[in-house]
C-alpha cells in the first residue's frame, strides 16, 4: 500500500513536471496550441524601445492650406550649454518616474546634448515616448499681439482638483501657484488686461453688439440722433471697459480659460463641467499630464526625435539553450551525488527537487513575474536553498532516524538562518525598480513554496520509506 | 599548533582579499571599468534588408569584418533591420558590411547611402543608480535585525560583521571585475546580489558561533 503511495506520489511529479516543461498542447483552430500560460519576458530578453533624442534644429509651420513646411531653427549658443543638457536629462528622468516607467536607462552626450532613452516595452511606451518631447509650456499673451506677458518660469508648482456644482456636474481644475515675481505679473497683468473667463466674455459680448449696432447705423441714421441724447453714461463705461485689452493662458499652445486669480495662484478650467463619466476621466487625465508636464520643469533646449525604435536583444535562443542546459547538467551531478549517499531517500527527494522547480516555474507564470537576468538568479539561488534544505534533512535523518524531527531541525535550521534574505527579497518586492521588483516577487514566491512543498511532498514520501 | 595555522590561514585570506581590493581600487582609478559595448561610445550602422534578417549569418559577417567585439540586433517588429554596433566602424569596413550582406539578401540601401552613427555612452550611476536605494534600506533592516537577534554575542562585535563583511565582499567582487577586466552589463547587478546574500549569510553563521 505504501509503495502504491509512493509510486502516485512520484507519478503526480512526473505529470506536474511535464506539465511545466512541455506543456498542455490542445488543437485549436487547426494548430496546436499550449494552454499553459507562456512565460513573460523582461525588456533584456526580449528587447527594448531605444529613443534617440537630438538637439532642434529645424521648426515645422503648417499653412492655412495644411501643408507642412520646414525652416530652419537656430538655438542660441548660450542655451546650448552641458548644463542645459542635463536639467533635460533630469526632466526627462522625473517625467518618466512620474509617468511610472520602472526600466529606463537615459544616456547623455554633454559634447551635442544627444540623448538616448532604452524603455521597457509594454503598453505604456508609446505613451512615454510621447511625453519624451511633449511641451507643458505655460505662458499668458495679449491676444491681438501675441506679447508674452507671464512665462512658465513664474508658475512654481501645479495641481489639480475637481468640485460638483448645484447642477450636479463635475467641473476639473487646474491650480498653478506662482512664483514672486509671477504675483507681482499677475496683478499688474489683471489690472491692465481682461484676463478672467468671465471678464473676456463680457468684452466680446460687448464687442459684438458694437459690431452689430454699426452694422445698423449703416443702415438707418435718422432715429439715432433721439437714442444717443438717452444713454451717454452706459457708453462710457463700455468704452472704458473696452479699452481693456484681452490677455488668454495658453499651455502648449492651447487656450484655457482662467476662472479665478488669487494672491498666488491661478485658478484655470479643464474641460467644461460635465455628469458624463467619460468625459470626466478625460478631463481629469487631460489635467494630470498638464500637472506633470509643468512639475517636471521644462527644457531648456529644444529637442527632436531622431529615431524610436523596438530593438531585440542580442541574448538569443543559443544563449539561453546554453545556459539552461548548463544548469540541467549541475542539477544532474546534484541528484546524482544525492542518490549515491542517501540511496532510495536520495532519489526520492531528487525527484521531489524536480517537481519543486516545476511548480516554481509554473506559479512565476501564473503570478506574471516579468523574467529577467535577475529573476533567472533568484530561481537559481531558490533551488539552491531547496537543495540545501533536503540536504540537511537527508542528512539529520540519517542521524536521527526520524524523518518528523529531521524535517523540523533541518526546518529550524535553515529558515531561521534566511530570515535576512527573506527581509532583503521583502524590500526589493516593493522596489519600483523591475528588474529588482522581480527579483524580490520570485525569492518571496520561492520562500512561500519551500516550506509548503517540502512539508507535503518531501515529508510525505521520506515517511512513507521509514514506515516501509 | 592547530589554532596557530587557523590564525595564520586567516591572514593569508585577509592579506589576499586586502590585495586584491587595493590592486582593483588602482585599476579602476587608472583604467577605470571596463563597460558591455552597447554602454561604451560606439559607432553603428543601420541596414535596412527589407525581409526577416538571418542574426547568425549577420554576426558571421560582423566578426569577419569587425573582429569579435561586435554587437548584432535585429531592428523593428518584423526583425528586417539590423544595426551592427563596434568601438569604432571605419568607412572600409562599412562597406565592406553592406557588401557582404547584399551578398545575402536583396535590397536597396547601399553602402554610400549608409551612415555611421556615433553613439552615446552610458554613464555607470546612471545604468545602476536605481539599484542603490533598496540596497540601503535592505541593508539597515538586515543591520537591525541583526543587532536585536544576536545583541548576546556582543552589540559592537555583531554590528561591525554586519557593515563590514558584506562591504569587503562587494568591493572583493567589484575588484575581480575591474582586474579582470570583465564588463559591467546586465549581469553585473544579478552578481552584486549574489553576493550580498552570500555575504549576510556569512554574517549570520559567523554570529552563531
Amino acid at each position: 500500500m505504501k509503495k502504491v503511495k509512493i509510486i502516485t506520489i512520484v507519478l503526480a511529479i512526473i505529470l506536474v513536471s511535464l506539465i511545466a516543461f512541455a506543456g498542455i498542447y490542445i488543437q485549436t483552430q487547426n494548430r496546436m496550441e499550449n494552454k499553459v500560460k507562456d512565460y513573460q519576458l523582461g525588456s533584456e530578453l526580449k528587447g527594448r524601445r531605444v529613443i534617440e533624442l537630438e538637439v532642434s534644429d529645424t521648426t515645422t509651420e503648417t499653412d492655412e492650406n495644411g501643408n507642412e513646411t520646414t525652416a530652419a531653427r537656430e538655438q542660441s549658443p548660450e542655451i546650448l550649454t552641458e548644463e542645459n543638457y542635463e536639467i533635460v536629462k533630469n526632466t526627462i528622468e522625473k517625467r518618466l518616474q512620474n509617468l511610472g516607467a520602472q526600466d529606463y536607462i537615459i544616456s547623455l552626450n554633454k559634447e551635442d546634448g544627444k540623448i538616448r532613452i532604452e524603455l521597457e516595452e509594454n503598453q505604456n511606451t508609446d505613451l512615454l515616448a510621447y511625453y519624451l518631447t511633449a511641451s507643458g509650456e505655460v505662458k499668458i499673451v495679449e491676444k491681438d499681439t501675441e506679447t508674452e506677458l507671464l512665462n512658465d518660469s513664474m508658475v512654481k508648482k501645479a495641481s489639480y482638483n475637481y468640485s460638483m456644482n448645484s447642477e450636479g456636474s463635475y467641473q476639473v481644475y487646474l491650480e498653478l501657484k506662482l512664483t514672486k515675481e509671477g504675483q507681482a505679473k499677475i496683478e499688474e497683468i489683471s489690472n491692465n488686461y481682461a484676463v478672467l473667463a468671465n471678464e473676456i466674455e463680457e468684452i466680446e459680448t460687448a464687442q459684438e453688439e458694437k459690431e452689430n449696432a454699426e452694422n445698423t447705423e449703416d443702415t438707418g441714421t435718422a432715429e439715432e440722433g433721439t437714442e444717443n441724447q438717452e444713454a451717454p453714461e452706459t457708453e462710457a463705461t463700455e468704452n472704458q471697459e473696452n479699452t481693456k485689452k484681452i490677455a488668454v493662458l495658453k499651455i502648449a499652445d492651447t487656450e484655457y480659460d482662467i476662472e479665478k486669480i488669487e494672491k498666488n495662484k491661478i485658478t484655470i478650467t479643464v474641460g467644461s463641467a460635465t455628469t458624463n463619466n467619460i468625459t470626466l476621466n478625460n478631463n481629469l487625465s487631460m489635467a494630470t499630464e498638464i500637472v506633470m508636464l509643468i512639475n517636471s520643469g521644462k527644457y531648456p533646449v529644444i529637442y527632436d526625435v531622431y529615431s524610436n525604435r523596438y530593438i531585440y536583444d542580442d541574448i538569443n535562443s543559443d544563449i539561453a539553450l546554453y545556459v539552461t542546459l548548463a544548469m540541467i547538467a549541475i542539477l544532474l551531478v546534484i541528484l546524482i551525488g544525492m542518490i549515491i549517499k542517501y540511496r532510495l531517500k536520495g532519489l526520492l527527494s531528487g525527484i521531489s527537487i524536480i517537481g519543486f522547480i516545476a511548480i516554481l516555474t509554473l506559479l512565476l507564470r501564473y503570478t506574471n513575474i516579468l523574467i529577467t537576468i535577475e529573476t533567472i538568479g533568484a530561481i537559481i539561488i531558490t533551488i539552491v536553498i531547496n537543495i540545501v534544505l533536503n540536504v540537511a534533512i537527508l542528512n539529520k535523518v540519517q542521524k536521527i532516524n526520524s524523518v518528523n524531527e529531521a524535517v523540523k531541525n533541518g526546518y529550524k535550521e535553515i529558515f531561521l538562518d534566511l530570515i535576512p534574505v527573506m527581509i532583503i527579497s521583502l524590500v526589493f518586492c516593493f522596489s519600483g525598480w523591475t528588474n529588482l521588483n522581480n527579483f524580490g516577487m520570485t525569492m518571496f514566491w520561492g520562500f512561500v513554496l519551500i516550506p509548503v512543498y517540502n512539508i507535503i511532498v518531501t515529508k510525505t514520501l521520506l515517511k512513507l520509506i521509514e514506515e516501509n | 599548533m592547530k589554532q596557530l595555522t587557523e590564525k595564520k590561514k586567516k591572514i593569508l585570506a585577509f592579506s589576499v582579499i586586502a590585495l586584491i581590493i587595493v590592486i582593483g581600487i588602482i585599476v579602476t582609478i587608472v583604467l577605470g571599468f571596463n563597460k558591455e559595448l552597447k554602454y561604451k561610445q560606439n559607432q553603428s550602422i543601420e541596414i535596412y534588408v527589407e525581409q526577416k534578417v538571418d542574426e547568425k549569418k549577420i554576426k558571421e559577417i560582423a566578426n569577419q569584418v569587425l573582429g569579435k567585439k561586435n554587437l548584432v540586433e535585429t531592428i523593428e517588429i518584423y526583425q528586417d533591420m539590423v544595426s551592427i554596433t563596434a568601438e569604432t566602424i571605419s568607412e572600409e569596413q562599412k562597406n565592406e558590411i553592406v557588401n557582404k550582406v547584399k551578398e545575402n539578401y536583396e535590397f536597396e540601401q547601399t553602402a554610400e547611402n549608409t551612415a555611421i552613427k556615433t553613439n552615446v555612452k552610458t554613464r555607470i550611476w546612471d545604468m545602476y543608480k536605481n539599484y542603490i536605494i533598496p540596497f540601503i534600506i535592505s541593508g539597515v533592516v538586515v543591520f537591525v535585525y541583526m543587532i536585536i537577534r544576536y545583541r548576546k554575542s556582543g552589540i559592537l562585535k555583531v554590528m561591525l560583521r554586519t557593515l563590514i563583511i558584506p562591504i569587503i565582499a562587494e568591493l572583493l567582487l567589484l575588484s575581480i571585475i575591474a582586474i579582470t577586466r570583465l564588463p559591467l552589463g546586465k549581469f553585473t547587478p544579478i552578481c552584486v546580489i549574489t553576493v550580498y546574500i552570500i555575504s549576510i549569510v556569512y554574517v549570520i553563521r559567523r554570529n552563531k558561533k
